[in-house]
């Protein structure tokens, strides 16, 4: 079933006067608990693409469906209810609050939707990014690897169905860049939510079930891929994949 | 200049909201500042005005020793006689009450006695010798005054009829057009100047240097009859303002601390929401001493634009204390105050503000021109805000010198603090209690906030929770946010308890002094003393329940530093906290005297030694018995039998009458009977609990300046936390896109604003209960240098409750802006925000 559907999506910016068409007439399905990568240069279109998918702006033409939903048509409290409840999001620049504490932070989703942390799930999320210890820590006391291992955290703590990373190696030095994208890749798994990864590293996008190519605001075929119960037992050390048949063909 | 030009102008244009607000906040604290100097400068121009109107052309005049009479008809011969003195004015010069009928309001009117040799002054008046020879009643009055046919003037013998006496509107601009013109001899019989004048005029030849003429004349008149320029200040207005004036500045003082911890804390913010911008131009090769130099001069832009702010501001505040000083001021010398504002007061705000913005930048241009650019430009902490921030440290050293603040004041204060270097050391102990406990308060508030936010970390409010956050990191913001509720509660509360003091002191002197009522015609506290005529003394004197007359009297002598004021005691008067030597009846009516503590200080007199008195005669020296607690004249006072006084000063009409009862008859009784004797249309009688409460609203009414300062560091509280908060949601624009970015609703966000406001306002509340009290108890011990008298400390708490709850409302309101900008927010621009 379709988690996440955008169908004819478009949206303008005004830009010193000058319009640019950051998407045109975008379509694009994320079933449950699939993992998709939008990957593409700088100004393609697809951070554009996440912040609509995630109710953070409103397309100028099209529908943004979430579990059915069309969430461009509801109001910004409820699409901030929505965000704090059903979708995680992960930054390229982390976006901690500075004077709260690690496990403060990850708890702020709760927090903000009033609910206590009753299971001590901040506590278990924690532990599993590897961050058990640093709980009381402020973010300007982490190296970057751990303020993402924070942000990860979080984006999960409320249980959602639908996590969206942008670039979230885009700050970060290869080698923590390759872990945070390791333990991404595990946690959303465990959690069985959805992930819609954007990206402009071809590696982190080789990690999702699925890649987009997204160029001058539309979304161009992705190969697909063998669907790994139709062809078997995955072949020595190649990672597990399901196929998908391609989203939209290029317009 | 170019650099200026994009460096700062161009970036004070481009961000118009945070240059207002942060002009508003420089205004804020500079507005009290310069309502000193519009008062001052209010005060001057307005003397001057009078002085001049009333001179005319006369370049000098001569006073008497004393505010009543004191210049007698030789001296005036002796000026006379000077070379280049071209004509003497002899005037009587005094204030008395003007009613349009018995028992209408009173006003005070300006009253002038004269004869033909005022026409250099008032020019040709139609003046008659002889007819102001035989006069017996007004010559002309003013405009302003009431002329009907019940009009009257209240004189020290009595009623004066004001009907029939041409108005002259030429009179208009002097005294407000509230004058009476009285023949010479008739107002020194009327007011008890038997062959005295007030004050003489005197016009210089043309050509005749007016410094030689000054130095002459007062080699003929003697030192003790000051001659002064003519449009020198009245002494009975000097005397009003000195006593006033010295609280005023020390507010003053107070208000500029405040606002230079506002101002550095709001340019600290200001700065600290630009660090990427100045790491830029650091990476772009500026020198430190660039940055450091445009941020500094962007402080001292905005500081000149806060400081004209803050001009008019100062208006705004001083013109209810000015109208207030006017009252004491009309009837003591018939000058009306009022409000100018001059060159000066606008350049002293201009230099203030930046001064302020600049001094105020200096350590953050500092901070900024040392930046770590290359963690700046990449996002991560900087060592410079990753360094602990010792306020705990910064806590105890202010704390510290608050300690030594309150032992300088109880030092100043130890065997009736009669020494001189006690009176030096009172007023900066008593700064350094206010200002200790104002930045002591502005280092614990965080720390208050950071344990807070351990204890609430339960609670499942995220606004409770990010608001505390906030509050423990921002800690410039909380401890001046802190600091604006403290000082504005700590204002209300030390008003109100100083008012209340002086009400317990006055009551429990009123208790101590026996059962008693007192006699006056015309409204207490007004100045003109009881006004009550002989005839109706000696009628009261004569009933059945009157068991004992004292009627006092005093006389103000000298001028300056010798300003005194002499007062004759009878045996019924209560004198009592004698600090040293002793205070004999027997030892007053063989001529010696008391002092007042104030005197005692300033001169170094004790008992057995002898105090040097002015009198129309010359100066005398007296021998001292002792001293005591005589708040009278800020304690400049000398207190002597009525036969002493008279033998220096000659007669003098009766300043207060006051009867005991007779033995076996209640107060109660007594006033009843004097009311039915029906001895004066007027008459009214008060007993004791009366005078005592009339007493303590007078003095309370004094505070009515207080109460002003009380009002705008209330406004200042409110711009504080505008200002301070919208910068704060400048600053954290990319926090509160990501709490957007989480979930936050609109209203959500504007609630971690709210909740940041209020919790900061209750922490400062919160520390106003230590700061209160502390400085309630430092001002109480500088009252006795500032005003003369000793109260005791009197804690006003419900104040301090219902001062603090309007705080935490004022801090809420001034919130409500930055919230809904807040909840406002654009979040994807909020996100990409640097």
């Amino acid at each position: 079933m379709a988690l996440l559907e955008l169908a004819g999506v478009s949206k303008v910016y005004e830009q010193g006067g000058d319009c640019v068409v950051a998407l045109h007439d975008v379509d694009l399905v994320v079933g449950e608990g699939e993992s998709v990568a939008l990957i593409g240069p700088s100004g393609s279109g697809k951070s554009t693409l996440l912040h609509l998918a995630g109710g953070l702006d409103r397309p100028d033409s099209g529908t943004v469906r979430l579990g059915g939903r069309d969430i461009a048509t509801l109001s910004a409290g409820d699409r901030a209810r929505i965000r704090r409840r059903e979708l995680g999001f992960i930054f390229q620049f982390f976006h901690l609050v500075p004077g709260l504490s690690v496990a403060e932070n990850v708890e702020l989703p709760l927090l903000l939707d009033g609910r206590r942390d009753k299971d001590g799930r901040v506590r278990s999320l924690l532990d599993r990014v590897g961050l058990g210890h640093r709980a009381g820590h402020l973010p300007g006391q982490l190296s970057g690897g751990e303020m993402q291992r924070t942000a990860i955290a979080r984006a999960l703590v409320a249980r959602p169905t639908l996590v969206l990373a942008d670039e979230p190696t885009g700050n970060l030095d290869s080698a923590s860049g390759a872990t945070i994208l390791d333990l991404l890749g595990e946690v959303v798994a465990d959690a069985s939510a959805a992930l819609v990864l954007v990206t402009h590293d071809e590696g982190a996008a080789a990690r999702t079930q699925r890649t987009l190519r997204v160029h001058d605001g539309r979304i161009a075929a992705a190969p697909s891929v063998v669907d790994v119960d139709a062809n078997g037992p995955g072949d020595g050390d190649q990672p597990r994949r399901r196929v998908l048949r391609a989203s939209s063909p290029a317009r | 200049m170019r650099r200026f030009r994009l460096l700062v102008l161009r970036r004070l244009v481009q961000a118009p909201a945070r240059t207002l607000t942060t002009a508003l906040a420089v205004a804020a604290g500079v507005t009290l500042a310069v309502s000193i100097s519009v008062l001052l400068s209010s005060i001057d121009r307005s003397l001057d005005q009078f002085g001049s109107r009333l001179a005319g052309p006369a370049e000098l005049r001569i006073t008497g020793a004393t505010l009543r009479g004191g210049l007698p008809a030789a001296a005036l011969d002796a000026a006379a006689a000077v070379d280049g003195v071209e004509a003497v004015v002899p005037l009587v010069q005094t204030v008395a009450p003007a009613q349009a009928r018995a028992g209408a309001e009173v006003q005070p009117a300006l009253v002038l006695g004269l004869d033909c040799r005022a026409v250099v002054l008032f020019g040709d008046f139609g003046c008659d010798p002889a007819a102001i020879a035989a006069a017996t009643g007004p010559l002309a009055v003013g405009p302003s005054l009431p002329a009907g046919a019940d009009a009257v003037l209240r004189t020290d013998t009595g009623r004066l009829p004001l009907a029939g006496a041409p108005t002259i509107a030429a009179l208009g601009d002097l005294a407000d057009g509230k004058v009476v013109m009285l023949p010479l001899a008739v107002a020194q019989e009327r007011y008890t100047r038997p062959g005295q004048v007030d004050v003489a005029y005197m016009v210089v030849r043309d050509g005749a240097d007016v410094g030689t003429v000054r130095r002459d004349v007062q080699v003929a008149v003697g030192a003790h009859l000051p001659v002064l320029a003519a449009t020198d200040p009245p002494a009975g207005a000097a005397a009003v303002l000195g006593a006033a004036l010295p609280i005023y500045s020390m507010l003053g003082i107070f208000a500029l601390g405040i606002g230079g911890v506002l101002v550095s804390s709001t340019a600290s913010m200001a700065l600290e929401a630009r660090r990427r911008e100045l790491a830029m131009l650091g990476a772009l090769g500026g020198r430190p001493r660039t940055v450091l130099g445009a941020t500094v001069a962007e402080q001292v832009a905005i500081g000149a634009v806060g400081g004209l702010l803050g001009s008019l501001g100062g208006v705004v505040v001083a013109s209810p204390i000015i109208a207030s000083l006017s009252t004491f001021t009309e009837s003591s010398a018939g000058v009306a105050l009022q409000v100018h504002l001059t060159a000066s007061s606008v350049v002293t705000g201009l230099v203030l503000g930046m001064l302020l913005g600049g001094a105020a930048a200096l350590l953050p241009a500092r901070r900024a021109a040392r930046l770590d650019i290359a963690a700046e430009l990449s996002g991560r902490e900087s060592a410079d805000t990753a360094r602990a921030v010792h306020l705990g440290r910064r806590a105890v050293v202010w704390s510290s010198l608050t300690v030594l603040g309150l032992y300088g004041c109880w030092v100043a204060n130890t065997d009736g603090g009669l020494e001189p270097w006690q009176a030096s050391i009172v007023l900066p102990a008593f700064l350094l209690v206010t200002l200790g406990t104002l930045f002591a308060g502005a280092a614990l508030a965080p720390m208050v906030a950071t344990r807070l936010a351990r204890s609430t970390a339960g609670v499942a409010s995220a606004s409770v929770r990010i608001g505390l956050a906030a509050a423990r990191r921002d800690h410039r913001r909380t401890g001046m946010l802190a600091v604006a509720v403290s000082a504005a509660v700590c204002t209300a509360f030390v008003t109100e308890g100083s008012s209340a003091s002086a009400r317990a002191s006055i009551e429990a002197s009123f208790e101590r002094s026996g059962p008693g009522v007192d006699l006056a015609t015309v409204p207490a506290g007004e100045g003109y003393g009881a006004q009550v005529p002989r005839t109706v003394i000696d009628a009261a004197a004569a009933l059945p329940g009157v068991g004992g007359v004292h009627q006092g009297r005093f006389v103000l002598a000298g001028r300056g530093e010798d300003f005194t004021l002499a007062r004759a005691v009878t045996e019924d008067d209560l004198i009592e906290d004698v600090i040293d030597g002793e205070a004999d009846p027997a030892r007053l009516d063989a001529g010696e005297v008391l002092i007042g503590a104030g005197l005692a200080r300033r001169q170094e007199i004790r008992s057995g030694d002898t105090v040097r008195l002015t009198t129309p005669s010359g100066p005398v020296e007296l021998p001292v018995q002792g001293v005591w607690e005589d708040g009278n004249n800020v304690g400049v006072n000398i207190t002597m039998s009525t036969d002493k006084l008279e033998e220096l000063f000659g007669p003098q009409p009766v300043d207060f009458v006051s009867l005991t009862p007779a033995e076996g008859v209640s107060e109660d009784a007594l006033a009843e009977q004097l009311r039915a004797a029906g001895l004066d249309p007027e008459l009214r009688v008060r007993r004791s609990a009366e005078i005592a409460d009339d007493i303590a609203d007078q003095v309370d009414s004094q505070f009515a300046s207080f109460r002003v300062m009380q009002t705008a560091l209330l406004a200042v509280l409110f711009i504080a936390v505008l200002t301070s908060l919208l910068l704060a949601a400048i600053q954290r624009r990319r926090e509160l896109g990501l709490l957007a970015a989480v979930g936050a609703d609109p209203p959500a966000l504007a609630r971690t604003l709210l909740v940041e406001a209020g919790l900061v306002a209750v922490i400062g509340v919160a520390l106003s209960l230590v700061a209160g009290p502390i400085t309630m108890y430092g001002l109480n011990k500088v009252v006795p240098f500032m005003v003369g008298f000793r109260n005791p400390l009197t804690l006003e708490w419900p104040t301090l409750f219902v001062a603090g709850a309007t705080a935490i409302v004022v801090a809420l309101v001034g919130a409500v802006w930055p919230a809904v900008r807040a909840a406002r927010i654009e979040v994807l621009d909020a996100l990409r925000y640097e």
